[in-house]
């Protein structure tokens, strides 16, 4: 039993933690609508690197064509890098550069490292927009759409729309139009 | 019990054994013991009952989901969350003191802080780590356990900071992992777990902190210094027998040995651990003249927690004179024959021969403090700890199935004849 006199303690305490509680979901959606809103857009191929289940759940696992990068210098699983970059004529993503710290200050995405290869010195980029999420309902026959037209055609014009925001990057939207 | 127990107070009164104070004192606990059966069915019910609920919102929403845009999608994310916060608000204000009312919304408020944080993370397509969402999850949720005091919650938390340490990835071996971040969690929960202790030692909330709390630590350890086997091995001796220790102390004490979780963890532990490194193969796999200092942090950290339960052994002796317990020793043992294996050439078969003994002379210990005590558990403990030994031996060593056969037939008899000597034994005492 909470004692009169120290109720509003508890209530002061408690809006606090509520306060805390809506912040960190609320600071995620302005956040990501911010890079939606403001950011550049880019545009990266999608590749075929796992033709048995590019689906896990109910999430479009995205892969890049521009998602490894032939590097100088060492490498760990999952350390932070910075993906310096310029768009092409198209429009299409091209990757720069890698580096441990943000030395452009532009045209960087912040991301991690998915694998580093030690004998071909090539750093696999785990962007941090590699997955879209489905309705259920959708999820199996797009997956099976996607896998019949990419085991067929080697180069595909289906392309995912970033967003990229200072850092920050975002998904917009994945273009299928040559598939469907 | 407690009804048999009524029945018979009007005859103890008349006998003269209790008087009618007493006889009224006892009345009264069993009317409140009633309300309090009552009132943990309610609190079950909440508890399930906040969980389906939150559930079941998921579901829904998750079944309209694709037709609605990501600003509506966005605003059905915090309806959990508020409606939570709301009930909190309620019960803040009138029910504060009503134990089925807090735990039932501070469960409501837990998965409403995961729905929200998902489902946006969804919308938004964030490819976040789950390591770092549990972690915030947890953090979030933290402080509503002490807001209303929540058994409950607390027991999600253990669990959800468990689950966070198990899926920490590391980068390399210099940086300091983090799962370490795990120790200042646990610390977070424990002025809680203390207060529980304080205040109701015998509540079932209680019995289950007092076996979440050292199983969630033995289990997260090892993810502190994860990818160096022999290490580990190190860290859960001194591990588990600081968990050990902790049962010795005051607070913990149960009349009833299985509700000590401490001691019962301690006791398993170390043994299944003796029989680990009872075999030939832990040995000769260890790397050799291989400088531990070299593993950086991992061995610093398995160090202090070698030092702490070495500090906990020595409090021990000066302090308890107690007879000897070779469950308080093995870490020391262990940690000395494992340097002295990996920096000077020796045999293996002197830390095998040794800790084949250990095992044995624990098993004899055990047997012998049963029968002294009359204490069934500690004497099939005993009993037990030796035929494992010597199953484990025969499946280790090349043996005849005839000669294993008889082996375990022998066990068996054994068994039976020496819980049968000691339960007369006790009859004995007893008439």
């Amino acid at each position: 039993m909470i004692a009169e006199s120290k109720k509003k303690y508890y209530l002061t305490a408690f809006l606090l933690v509520a306060f805390a509680q809506l912040w960190f979901p609320a600071s995620m959606i302005v956040k990501y609508r911010r890079i939606l809103q403001y950011g550049d857009i880019a545009k990266m191929k999608l590749a075929l690197r796992d033709p048995v289940s590019p689906f896990k759940g109910k999430y479009l696992r995205l892969n890049f064509k521009e998602n490894n990068f032939k590097v100088k210098d060492e490498w760990q699983r999952n350390e932070k890098v910075f993906v310096n970059y310029h768009l092409d004529a198209e429009g299409y993503l091209k990757v720069d550069s890698l580096t441990k710290e943000n030395i452009n200050g532009e045209n960087t995405i912040k991301a991690k490292v998915e694998y580093y290869n030690k004998f071909s010195n090539r750093v696999v980029i785990k962007y941090p927009f590699n997955k879209y999420f489905l309705e259920e309902s959708k999820a199996l026959p797009t997956e099976q759409k996607i896998r019949t037209y990419l085991l067929s055609h080697k180069d595909t014009d289906a392309y995912a729309e970033i967003s990229i925001l200072g850092e920050d990057a975002t998904i917009r939207d994945i273009k299928l139009d040559s598939i469907f | 019990m407690g009804n048999r127990l009524l029945k018979d107070l009007p005859v103890l009164i008349e006998k003269g054994i209790i008087t009618d104070d007493v006889a009224d004192d006892i009345r009264e606990f069993y009317s409140k013991g009633s309300i309090d059966a009552k009132g943990k069915l309610q609190l079950i019910l909440a508890v399930l009952g906040a969980l389906l609920v939150g559930m079941g919102i998921l579901l829904i929403l998750a079944h309209n989901w694709d037709s609605l845009s990501k600003s509506v999608k966005s605003i059905f994310a915090f309806i959990p969350l508020i409606a939570s916060h709301l009930l909190i608000l309620y019960v803040l204000m009138r029910k504060s003191n009503e134990k089925m009312w807090t735990e039932a919304v501070a469960v409501f408020n837990y998965t409403a802080i995961a729905i929200s944080i998902s489902l946006i993370s969804q919308i938004y397509h964030i490819n976040g780590s789950f390591d770092d969402f549990m972690l915030l999850w947890m953090l979030l949720a933290l402080p509503i356990v002490y807001l209303l005091n929540s058994s409950m919650l607390s027991l999600l938390y253990i669990g959800g900071i468990t689950v966070f340490v198990a899926n920490t990835s590391r980068i390399n071996i210099y940086s300091l992992p983090k799962s370490l971040l795990f120790i200042p969690l646990l610390i977070l929960i424990l002025p809680y777990y203390y207060s529980l202790l304080k205040k109701s030692k015998f509540s079932n909330f209680t019995y289950f902190h007092n076996w979440f709390i050292p199983l969630s630590v033995a289990f997260s350890f090892p993810f502190i210094v994860q990818g160096h086997s022999e290490l580990i091995v190190l860290l859960l001796f001194s591990l588990f027998a600081i968990i050990y220790f902790i049962g010795k102390m005051q607070i913990l004490q149960y009349e009833n040995l299985l509700k000590n979780a401490y001691t019962i963890i301690g006791v398993i532990g170390t043994i299944i651990l003796m029989y680990i490194v009872s075999f030939e193969d832990f040995w000769t796999g260890l790397y050799r003249e291989n400088n531990l200092l070299s593993y950086g942090f991992s061995t610093y950290f398995v160090g202090l927690v070698f030092v702490i339960a070495s500090i906990m052994l020595i409090r021990r002796i000066i302090y308890h004179k107690a007879v000897f317990d070779p469950i308080e020793w093995v870490f020391l043992a262990f940690a000395i024959f494992y340097i002295i294996v990996t920096y000077v050439d020796i045999n293996f078969s002197l830390p095998l021969v040794f800790f084949n003994l250990f095992i044995l002379f624990t098993g004899v210990i055990y047997i012998l403090k049963g029968e002294k005590h009359n204490d069934l558990i500690a004497f099939n403990l005993g009993l037990l700890t030796i035929s494992i030994l010597i199953i484990v031996r025969f499946f280790d060593y090349d043996i005849s199935f005839l000669v294993r056969g008889l082996i375990f037939i022998i066990l068996g008899i054994a068994f039976f004849i020496a819980n049968f000597l000691l339960i007369r034994k006790r009859k004995k005492i007893k008439s």
